[in-house]
């Protein structure tokens, strides 16, 4: 007996909050009319108005976003002429060539190594690139 | 220790905001006839050049060799590191990479780094201080292959886990050769097991192969106890 009044009384407790929620979809319908629409055009104004102001900025600072690339394509970007020009500062070193290297090895598909052909691989590793 | 950690903790500006860089670092970098060249270009930050493709980051390639006979510190370390070049986009990147020798074709106990620009391939730079690093054994002749495939990823920005990494470092040793990966917070898991994934796949590695995550403060602590400095830094 005490435990079940116990239940009524929270239960009793409770409509406060579904109250509020009430409340809140009352007022949800008078967006969607007339006012909902103005809204909507201003915002589309403001954003356009932010996209412009972006691209403004983005001329003075291009890394915005995240700027992602695949291997296949940073490898295709290692044959073009651009990239075999030496370095406008290069320190003299014996790890410095004066000459680009060749990028064809970087060709090969990287599938070097493949499940279960181990054997492939070693003959592979024995070999020049 | 303490004289470790006075010659290295540096002025870095503190934030980790690498699109800033640090000009008080380039100031106070060492005016060293052999660097007074390399100490002009580092000045001016690198852009990408006209219709060129940017990197997410700038970076900065370092190589590294042991001193033969010299007894190793971390100050001779720094020392024996050397900045190849900065670079910001992928063309430059290319023009760089093209005109270094692989890491398969080097020679006695050396390293090339690959790091964000701002950010010194050292433990104790801010950055890294409280990171830590995957690592991957490989046997001999596959070096050349990994570090590409693993710098590739990094500047493609394929690990997705924001700012997190630091760089990369590939260490050619007498018996093996090892690669590994730098990222800021060791502690945040989420990151380093998706950076574990993300090496798995890029690396196309066999699946037997056994990666080790290692915090830097380990390594720090392996450093000291290896030199005998555990004595000194108050009997830890």
């Amino acid at each position: 007996m005490e435990v079940s009044r116990r239940r009524i009384l929270q239960k009793h407790l409770e409509p406060a909050r579904p109250l509020r929620r009430c409340l809140h979809v009352n007022i949800e319908p008078q967006f969607n009319t007339a006012t909902y629409a103005l809204m909507k055009e201003v915002e589309q104004e403001r954003s356009v108005g932010i996209e412009q102001f972006y691209k403004v900025v983005n001329l003075h600072k291009p890394k915005k976003g995240r700027i992602s690339y695949t291997r296949d394509f940073l490898i295709e970007l290692a044959n073009c002429p651009e990239a075999m020009k030496k370095p406008e500062f290069l320190p003299e070193h014996p790890i410095v060539l004066t000459k680009a290297r060749d990028p064809g090895h970087l060709r090969l598909n990287e599938k070097w190594w493949n499940p279960g052909k181990e054997e492939m691989v070693e003959e592979r590793l024995h070999s020049p690139y | 220790m303490n004289n470790k950690f006075d010659a290295l903790k540096d002025d870095d500006s503190g934030d980790h905001d690498q699109d800033q860089g640090s000009p008080k670092d380039s100031e106070k970098e060492k005016t060293d006839e052999e660097d007074k060249e390399q100490n002009s270009s580092k000045k001016k930050m690198v852009v990408p050049g006209a219709g060129e493709h940017p990197l997410q980051y700038n970076y900065t390639f370092w190589y590294s060799r042991r001193t033969p006979g010299r007894p190793a510190s971390t100050q001779s370390y720094e020392q024996n590191i050397k900045q190849i070049g900065s670079f910001a986009s992928v063309e430059q990147f290319w023009r760089f990479y093209s005109h270094m020798i692989r890491p398969g074709d080097l020679t006695g106990h050396s390293d090339f780094h690959l790091f964000k620009e701002g950010i010194k391939p050292m433990w104790e730079d801010d950055a890294n201080k409280m990171g830590g690093k995957w690592i991957i054994r490989l046997r001999k002749g596959l070096a050349s292959r990994c570090w590409e495939n693993l710098i590739l990823a990094m500047l493609g920005e394929q690990f997705m886990v924001g700012e997190e990494i630091c760089g990369a470092v590939v260490s050619v040793r007498f018996q093996e050769d090892i690669i590994s990966i730098w990222n800021k917070t060791a502690s945040d898991q989420a990151t380093t097991a998706r950076i574990r994934d993300t090496l798995r796949r890029v690396l196309n590695l066999p699946p037997n192969t056994i990666m080790e995550y290692k915090t830097h403060t380990d390594s720090i602590k392996a450093w000291e106890d290896f030199h005998g400095l555990v004595n000194a830094s108050g009997g830890r």
